[in-house]
């Protein structure tokens, strides 16, 4: 009787760590899939915007739509930056930061991404790094690299300078560990080349 | 094979297993082993990962020590200092910012600060150790670049620039390990004066921003609130607001639960007004207060204090010494400069004080825009039946409401009578948002009428100012506000506040910000005091006839009860007098003020040049063009040598301290709390989703459930022996 209790136990347990394990795994495999399926989906819908200089939403229902692409070809980046950084853009791809500059236009523009999805790759950016930005007119716009740093985001804001052309990548610091919302944040600067000053 | 089997018995019992099916039931196991050794190594890989937390930035600056108490501080560290003198109506204010770099790397350290809005900066000096080294005025782009030259080559040097009137960045470049640079700043402004009290505010820290697009507050995020904690406030605005500190002043309830002082600053001041004062308080800050005859000096009593909020200085001379007028000068460079403060005559008992109130032709217009939809409207429509309650028998009144069309109660002002009133009050409860903005339609009508005469007339704008194209609303304001007088009401915790304060500037009125309905009260009633008292208008300063005098602002403000007239100057010669004329109430007057033997005052040339450049920067919206407003205050910040839009404070160290193999990390110096002022702060957004986390607990409930499958507790195992043994 004993036997067959702790038998029935075990089934249940197992049923039920099963069906929840599954169900995270599946969870986690969602965000991770729609994070690279939507960037293809989003590929139609920049194109379209490259034609008509309008704001396409990649799918009807969509809050949110490509405004820029960012590469980093010495690290194989290609991404589509989708208008804002709320939750439901960043999970489709890097978010521009709406209120700072304009993709390409002088001023800080603040692209953030997730550390694990489409921003995994800012782990290896380092000093003199080349990224390109092209704006929602087909602009092609330089930044090279001058800065990584981490910054505790519970202490301070993120500062704009409106005089100076860059570009800045946001994302969670440290990249590897699990749980998310901590306050750190690794932020890259890099200073556009038409700008850049000849030393 | 047999032998090797029944070995595997207890574990693989077949034939007790009473939910196995016979033919597959020895895969599963298989499967469950696969995947407790994937999942073990997933479970060690995340758990190496987690470790790696506090592990070197590849490429990169770890720019954060942990200090004790777990929390981590920034490598670079600032501190403040300032001294405030105050002689007359002027205060010459000395800030000191020390960097200190705590890293064991080269820094390039960022500080944004906040400055009065109508701070003259006109002195830098960047100090290592004993070193001084004066700055001086550059265009800003070419401050800028010799500062980037000299920073790349690795020499000392800092840049202070002006992102907003109120809100300044100072740059250090080339920090050694361990080494402390301070940059002192040197500014001038005048000390308000209002109803018979002096005042003089230091601001601290900037107040938190509006995190523009709606999307950050909204709920359909992945992981939940997407903004990190420490952003809030009900002034989190679009734009500059440069006064927004004086409008809402911060408490930061993190003052008193730190520990140790973020920006930690110290006070200190000093008063000579040439006269004994009464009182002398500080409003939010504890002093120490010593006299020696007509100076006071005060310092703050706990010493340092964190930047968390503004030192707000008020004090008030004795009575019947209260100051009527007075004239300051100063001659820089063969010019005459002179400040002129007059306090126009007023009636200050309350009897007399309600029949001095002009009557007013009230024309209240009210955004029902779509954006102004849930508590926003509700604010308005409070707002504007609260203005309603305020009209006296003898005033006109119109109510103007408008979305995508503009809708005119009266076709013209009517009397605030008790009929027309509560047909207005009807009105206005009944009115919905919903629909565009066109909000130029809407300050045409209100500005198309003029009013009769003996009236003032008031344009009361309740909105939320969503609006894009407001240089053209500035514009119309500007040309065709004639003799009215418009006050912005901004409504919700949104508004386009720079919209707010430019329009009631160029309407001559004042600005309010209402965030709750809670607040319309407190807020409104300020505002009326201030509406209902306009005890000065058509003030005319004339000189004395042949000087070529330059003197602004160019269009002086009506005064409200208590309010002086500041006039800044230049002038060719002083002598004989100036007269001061004005309208109140039901009389016109005149003063004149000799202008012969005035007292000397260092300091007046240089807000003259401020007063200056506030006024060429107006010009832009009013219709000049940008590059001749450019050169134009370039003329004069060079001059002057003050910091403007145009122009920064660079010094340069001509050593080269840094070696050219060691990096440059960039630090910001954070405020002492989440704030900012000018829009240009945001709060960092949440980029990291939950997948990893997900999938760790995924894989261990798997490999949990794997566990339970294989593994079986002894009793179990025990009776299946029991079995197993009677079978054989």
């Amino acid at each position: 009787m004993i036997f067959l209790t702790l038998k029935l136990i075990r089934k249940t347990v197992i049923a039920l760590c099963l069906v929840a394990g599954g169900f995270l795994l599946a969870d986690s495999g969602w965000i991770y899939a729609k994070a690279e399926l939507a960037q293809e989906l989003i590929e139609d819908a920049w194109s379209e915007t490259l034609k008509t200089g309008a704001a396409v939403k990649p799918w009807p229902w969509a809050d949110t739509w490509p405004v820029a692409r960012l590469e980093a070809d010495s690290h194989d980046v290609d991404l589509y930056v989708l208008q804002g950084t709320h939750g439901s853009s960043l999970a489709f791809g890097p978010g521009y930061l709406i209120g700072s500059a304009t993709p390409g236009d002088e001023g800080s523009t603040i692209i953030a991404g997730h550390r694990d999805t489409h921003f995994r790759f800012m782990e290896e950016l380092k000093q003199g790094d080349l990224l390109k930005l092209t704006d929602n007119e087909g602009g092609q716009h330089q930044y090279r690299i001058e800065t990584l740093a981490v910054v505790d985001s519970s202490q301070q804001e993120l500062t704009v300078m409106s005089d100076e052309k860059q570009l800045v990548l946001v994302t969670c610091y440290p990249f590897d560990t699990i749980t998310p919302g901590g306050p750190l944040r690794y932020v890259v600067n890099a200073l556009s080349e038409d700008s850049k000053i000849s030393m | 094979m047999l032998i090797s089997r029944r070995s595997n018995r207890p574990l693989f019992s077949e034939k007790n297993d009473p939910f196995a099916k016979p033919a597959t039931r020895r895969w599963p196991r298989y499967a469950a082993l696969i995947v407790v050794a994937m999942l073990g190594s997933l479970l060690w890989f995340s758990a190496h990962a987690s470790v790696s937390e506090e592990e070197d930035v590849s490429g990169g600056q770890m720019l954060l020590k942990p200090i004790e108490g777990g929390g981590l501080t920034p490598a670079l560290t600032q501190q403040s200092k300032v001294h405030i003198k105050v002689s007359g109506m002027v205060a010459h204010v000395s800030l000191t910012q020390s960097f200190q770099n705590n890293s064991q790397q080269w820094v390039e350290g960022t500080y944004v600060f906040p400055l009065p809005d109508k701070a003259a900066v006109n002195r830098m000096r960047m100090k290592i150790g004993e070193r001084v080294i004066e700055g001086r005025i550059e265009e800003k782009e070419q401050a800028k670049q010799i500062y980037h030259q000299a920073k790349a080559v690795g020499k000392k040097a800092s840049l202070v620039s002006q992102q907003r009137p109120n809100m300044f960045t100072s740059k250090v470049a080339n920090i050694g390990p361990g080494e402390i640079i301070t940059v002192q700043l040197d500014y001038i402004e005048t000390v308000a004066y209002d109803q018979g009290q002096f005042s003089l505010r230091f601001p601290m820290t900037i107040t938190p921003r509006y995190i523009p697009g709606s999307p950050l507050q909204g709920s359909d995020s992945e992981n939940g609130d997407p903004l990190v904690a420490g952003s809030s406030g009900w002034a989190l605005n679009t734009d500059q607001v440069p006064d927004a500190s004086e409008i809402t002043p911060f408490i930061n309830p993190k003052q008193s639960t730190s520990q140790q002082l973020i920006n930690p600053i110290t006070v200190t001041a000093e008063l000579d007004m040439g006269m004994p004062l009464q009182v002398v308080e500080s409003a939010y800050h504890n002093i120490v207060l010593s006299r020696k005859d007509n100076r006071y000096q005060l310092r703050l009593a706990s010493g340092q204090v964190s930047m968390t909020q503004d030192f707000s200085l008020h004090w008030q001379p004795q009575p019947g010494s209260v100051p009527r007028a007075a004239l300051f000068s100063e001659q820089v460079d063969g010019e005459n400069y002179a400040l002129l403060l007059m306090v126009p005559p007023i009636q200050n008992s309350a009897a007399e004080g309600a029949s001095a109130v002009l009557a007013k032709e009230a024309i209240y217009i009210i955004d029902t825009s779509g954006s102004m939809d849930g508590a926003s409207i509700e604010q308005a429509r409070q707002s504007l039946l609260y203005a309603l309650s305020q009209l006296n028998p003898q005033d006109n009144f119109n109510v103007i409401s408008f979305n995508s069309t503009t809708h005119t109660l009266f076709s013209s002002a009517v009397a605030a009578n008790a009929q027309n009133i509560d047909y207005a009050r009807r009105y206005v409860s009944g009115l919905q948002s919903g629909g565009g903005t066109e909000m130029l339609s809407a300050i045409q009508a209100a500005l198309r009428d003029e009013a009769e005469m003996g009236f003032v007339r008031q344009v009361m704008f309740i909105t939320d100012g969503a609006v894009g194209d407001e240089e053209a609303l500035f514009n119309t304001i500007h040309r065709q506000l004639g003799n009215s007088r418009l006050f912005t009401v901004g409504i919700g915790s949104a508004p386009n506040s720079h919209f707010m304060r430019k329009a009631a500037q160029f309407g001559r009125g004042s600005f309010t910000h209402i965030g709750m309905v809670s607040e319309v009260q407190e807020k409104m009633t300020s505002l009326f005091s201030k509406l209902d008292n306009p005890i000065v208008s058509d003030i005319q300063v004339n000189w004395p006839q042949g000087v070529k005098v330059e003197s602004y602002p160019k269009r002086l403000p009506d005064l409200y009860s208590g309010e002086p007239l500041l006039v800044a100057v230049k002038i060719t010669d002083l002598q004989d007098a100036v007269t001061v004329s004005g309208n109140t109430a039901d009389k016109a007057w005149q003063q004149k003020i000799q202008l012969s033997g005035v007292q000397t005052h260092t300091g007046v040339a240089t807000l003259w040049a401020r007063e200056k450049i506030a006024s060429l920067l107006d010009e832009k919206t009013t219709g000049r063009a940008e590059p001749e407003v450019r050169q134009a205050v370039l003329d004069v910040a060079l001059t002057h040598q003050l910091v403007t839009p145009y122009t920064s404070f660079i010094a340069v160290e001509q050593v080269i301290s840094r070696p050219a193999e060691q990096g440059l990390a960039a630090e910001a110096v954070s405020s002492a709390r989440a704030k900012g002022q000018a829009a240009q702060n945001y709060a960092y957004p949440q980029t990291a989703t939950g997948a990893q986390l997900s999938l760790l607990w995924g894989a261990l409930l798997l490999l949990i459930a794997a566990i339970a499958k294989v593994w079986s507790p002894a009793a179990m195992r025990a009776e299946q022996a029991a079995v197993s043994g009677g079978g054989k």
